[in-house]
């Protein structure tokens, strides 16, 4: 493979390439689905092929192939040198990339079982174990599992002399019960809420699945019958199940550079957090800090290396409330008078061209020693939310709703009971400015496999840590309607 | 990686050979995508991609695995092959088992232009640049996506079934910014021919309705009277579409679930100017002749005048329920009226005419609640004309809702939608009550 990535770089560079890049991708894909006591469907699927990105005078080129063979790698990087040279008639400022040493190294994502190596059978019968406990339950009618695995293995090697080779491996277990009311005409759903990592077959062996089957089923008959809640301002206390899809559109998204500056309008949208707030702007309370990295144990965006061969590392997104930094590639960092790369390149296959992506962001724990229990006995009226559903913001990122699996009404200090038809609705900075206390305890990661960028659409996995956190007096909707 | 079809037929008959299966299913597609992005008037990356796959789905009596390779030489299509195989013997049986179909007829449907999937990367940069130059000449900041691809997809089986068909694909969509981000315009739309798509003239249109949604002015939050441009009703309809499947409604997990067990075939629950198809042939919106599953594709209709006539049944399901099973529709269409947008909005005594809608999600299936924002031109429409932009809104409502108020539409045209951008919509600008529920700052 080395020699085809060399053989790639040299044909780049003979056709007038002044930076090239190759990688040698295999992407293995193992899925898994069922409903009831029945296998809906079990399907592998690997996909092999060479990308090649060439920069002439400036301007980039990528080309791809799925022949990993002499006589492809070279039409690739023909080909991407042939679009580079079309495309400078159009190209008004060249490209600069950020300086980055020569590497030589491998990582792989340091996992303990390999989920491709364990067997089919073990997979179907704790999916079917899963179904089985939560149909126990009297009033659950359906229940769907299924697992989902990834193994990205690559090699990176660029004209400036790097070569990596990386081993990436993620895991996205999951299930939803159904209890139905057809006297009623009415149904309502809860998934689990695992979460999917960087890890391996080993998260879903410590995961307590029988437990949390039966008690979901139980809840989502008891979700039948739920007080449907009255709209107003509540005091919220947000899950790391539920606030981790929060953290992602309202504090990952807009502080991507590429949205800031206008370089997704025409998809994913901009950021309201432009280059000039930078320092600047009050983005929550003193005790809101972001982290960004994608050096996290167990976390979905975290590798040794990026995209453009930058190593990984750790910095501050909004420290004690102000915004202070972006995530950049390459080819970013100059934008904002920076001389290196936070290492956020990320291609979702070898026939996809790198770019900007989000590394995990997560919300550092509370300075104050607390937990879920105290700050629950510290709320005299809230809503208490855990998991995720509905989620949607803006193309600015400025206005959004989330909904999520489980809402339980807050009364003087004490869970008083299960609520129904939750959402609620905030502006960002409005919302992160309303955080008061951030527990200390109850750390954990959720995260997204599907997090969608770009034209074309690429898929980047990314997960979120925060630990339970209060936001007063938040606008919640009521979502039930009659149609 | 295209195919021709007596090449794509070697290799679904190879891998069809390898199988020790009693049953075997093979596909086969790949192509050539190639595309262009720009932003901020100038070009960023641009992409050209070759790939084919092969899947193949092995049955040993219920017990049925599938997998999946992009490479095929003799040693990768035999792994696949086995691999799906030793899954299929490990697979509990399934009591739900469809046997593979016999050969079907298929008809010849031409959605295939060559040049498309062969379009030089000068063509492509030209596009861009003449959107670039455009926006320039009117001082405005202009991003976009280009792509034309050709492909072809294929499917075989152990019983001798074979179907192939090439499908070529354009899509061009821009949004203009004024220079003090203040106004947004976009404007897009897919084809299947390089002249079914007016790059030149969508970026117009995206730069005009930038400079016309500059100083937008608020609105109060409620039910306005809204003209949906065509790609807003597209997305509304896919959502819809993800709704209607025929056994969640008989398992009473979903809107279309009748109280008491049952679903709601032949119930009016939509406005009766609704009425809604698919058809692979339609020239408009051409599609495959065949399922994934095999089934020749056809003309189906899903509402006529707005009583529910169908809902999408799986073969199983079909059998089991004993109706007629739908093959995977290959576009949506909606039947309009006459007129063009501007007669609408010229016959519009006071509303709100929305361009496009974006980050929809569902809050409720039960009742198909979604919520979602107006984007990138939201305008205020009082006795005939526009008359001011207004702020963009989040709303939270139903497509069941929405187009239950329908009062007047146009002529159905091919649309893009912001969700449903690759599927290939045909349908009409519609004036219904919408309900906004809060503002939001995003131009």
């Amino acid at each position: 493979m080395r020699e085809l990535a060399r053989r790639a770089l040299d044909a780049a560079r003979s056709k007038g390439a002044g930076y090239a890049d190759v990688r040698i991708a295999r992407f293995l894909r193992q899925s898994i689905n069922t409903r009831e006591q029945r296998v809906m469907n079990i399907s592998n699927s690997e996909s092999f092929g060479v990308g090649v990105r060439a920069l002439v005078d400036g301007t980039w080129g990528f080309a791809a192939v799925s022949r990993v063979e002499p006589e492809g790698v070279d039409k690739a990087a023909a080909r991407a040198v042939a679009i580079a040279k079309a495309n400078r008639v159009a190209q008004a400022r060249p490209v600069v990339l950020a300086k980055v040493a020569a590497y030589k190294d491998a990582w792989q994502t340091p996992v303990v079982k390999d989920p491709f190596k364990i067997p089919v059978e073990r997979k179907v019968d704790l999916l079917l174990a899963i179904n089985r406990e939560a149909l126990k339950v009297k009033g659950a009618a359906f229940c769907n599992s299924s697992m989902f695995f990834v193994k990205e293995e690559k090699l990176f090697a660029s004209t400036e002399g790097s070569e990596i080779e990386q081993e990436i491996i993620r895991v996205l277990p999951s299930f939803t019960v159904t209890a139905v009311d057809k006297a009623a005409g009415k149904f309502r759903t809860r998934s689990s809420l695992a979460e999917p990592t960087g890890t391996g077959y080993e998260y879903i062996e410590r995961w307590p699945w029988m437990e949390e089957a039966g008690k979901a089923a139980e809840q989502a008959v008891a979700k039948l019958t739920a007080k449907s809640v009255s709209p107003g301002k509540y005091d919220l206390i947000l899950a790391p199940s539920n606030l981790w899809l929060t953290i992602h559109e309202s504090v990952g998204h807009p502080t991507e550079l590429d949205r800031a500056l206008g370089y997704e309008a025409n998809y994913a949208g901009t950021s309201f957090l432009t280059t000039e707030k930078l320092g600047k702007l009050r983005f929550g309370s003193p005790i809101v800090n972001f982290v960004a990295d994608r050096t996290q144990p167990e976390a979905l965006a975290t590798c040794g290396y990026d995209d453009d061969g930058v190593p990984t590392g750790e910095w501050d997104l909004v420290k004690d409330g102000v915004f202070v930094d972006y995530q950049t590639t390459r080819e970013q960092a100059g934008w904002i008078g920076r001389d290196l790369s936070y290492g956020c390149a990320y291609a979702d296959s070898w026939s996809s061209v790198p770019f900007q992506r989000m590394p995990n962001v997560s919300l550092r724990r509370g300075k104050e020693k607390l937990t879920l229990e105290e700050l629950i006995a510290d709320t005299k009226q809230g809503i208490f939310i855990e998991g995720n559903s509905s989620y949607s913001i803006d193309q600015q990122r400025y206005n959004f709703q989330f909904s999520g699996e489980l809402f339980w009404e807050i009364q003087d200090g004490k869970v008083a009971g299960m609520l129904e038809d939750v959402a609620y609705q905030a502006i960002t900075t409005d919302f992160w400015n309303a955080c008061d206390r951030i527990c200390s305890e109850g750390y954990a990661l959720g995260g997204s496999f599907f997090d969608g960028k770009g034209e074309p659409g690429q898929s980047n996995a990314v997960s979120h840590g925060c630990a339970p956190a209060r936001f007063r007096q938040i606008n919640v909707l009521n979502t039930a309607r009659t149609v | 990686m295209s195919l021709t079809r007596d090449e794509a037929k070697g290799i679904v008959e190879q891998a069809l050979k390898l199988t020790k299966a009693e049953e075997c299913s093979v596909s086969l597609s790949g192509g050539r995508d190639a595309n262009i992005r720009f932003a901020k008037n100038e070009v960023t990356t641009s992409g050209d991609a070759e790939d084919a796959a092969l899947s193949v789905r092995a049955s040993f009596g219920k017990r049925s695995g599938s997998a999946s390779v992009n490479q095929f030489d003799g040693a990768a299509l035999e792994r696949c092959v086995r691999q799906a195989e030793e899954t299929a013997r490990f697979a509990p049986e399934d009591p739900e088992h469809m046997s593979v179909l016999p050969p079907q007829a298929y008809r010849e449907i031409a959605a295939f232009a060559e040049e498309a999937g062969d379009l030089a990367p000068e063509r492509r940069a030209d596009v861009a640049k003449k959107a670039i130059d455009l926006a320039k000449a009117r001082k405005v900041v202009i991003a976009g996506f280009f792509t034309s691809s050709g492909g072809f997809q294929a499917i075989g089986n152990s019983k001798s079934l074979f179907g192939y068909h090439r499908q070529s694909r354009l899509t061009f969509s821009a949004t203009a910014r004024t220079p003090d981000a203040q106004g947004s315009g976009w404007a897009g739309n897919n084809g299947e021919r390089p002249e079914d798509v007016d790059a030149i003239g969508l970026s117009r249109a995206a730069v005009e309705k930038a400079f016309l949604s500059a100083k937008p002015r608020e609105l109060a939050p409620g039910a306005y009277t809204v003209i949906l441009e065509p790609a807003a009703v597209a997305d509304l309809f896919l959502y819809m579409g993800f709704s209607m499947g025929a056994r969640p409604a008989d398992e009473g997990r979903s809107f279309f679930s009748k109280k008491g067990g049952g679903n709601k075939i032949g119930e009016k629950v939509l406005s009766e100017k609704v009425t809604l198809w698919t058809d692979p042939a339609d020239p408009r919106a051409p599609g495959a002749p065949f399922a994934p599953d095999g089934q020749a594709t056809r003309k189906m209709a899903f509402v006529e005048n707005g009583v529910v006539t169908n809902l999408d049944y799986s073969r199983y399901w079909a059998q089991k329920q004993g109706k007629e099973p739908t093959p995977q529709p290959q576009n949506i269409i909606m039947k309009g009226d006459t007129g063009s947008l501007p007669d609408l909005v010229k016959d519009t005594k006071k509303g709100v005419l929305v361009t496009r809608l974006w980050y929809i999600r569902f809050v409720d299936p039960q009742t198909i609640l979604l919520t979602g924002l107006t984007r990138d031109g939201t305008f205020a429409v009082e006795n005939g004309k526009i008359r001011h932009a207004v702020k963009n809104f989040r709303w939270n409502d139903s497509p069941i809702s929405v187009f239950s108020k329908i009062d007047a539409m146009t002529r159905e045209v091919r649309a893009r939608g912001s969700e449903a951008e690759d599927f290939s919509v045909v349908c009409p600008a519609i004036r219904t009550q919408f309900t906004f529920s809060s503002l939001s700052d995003a131009v």
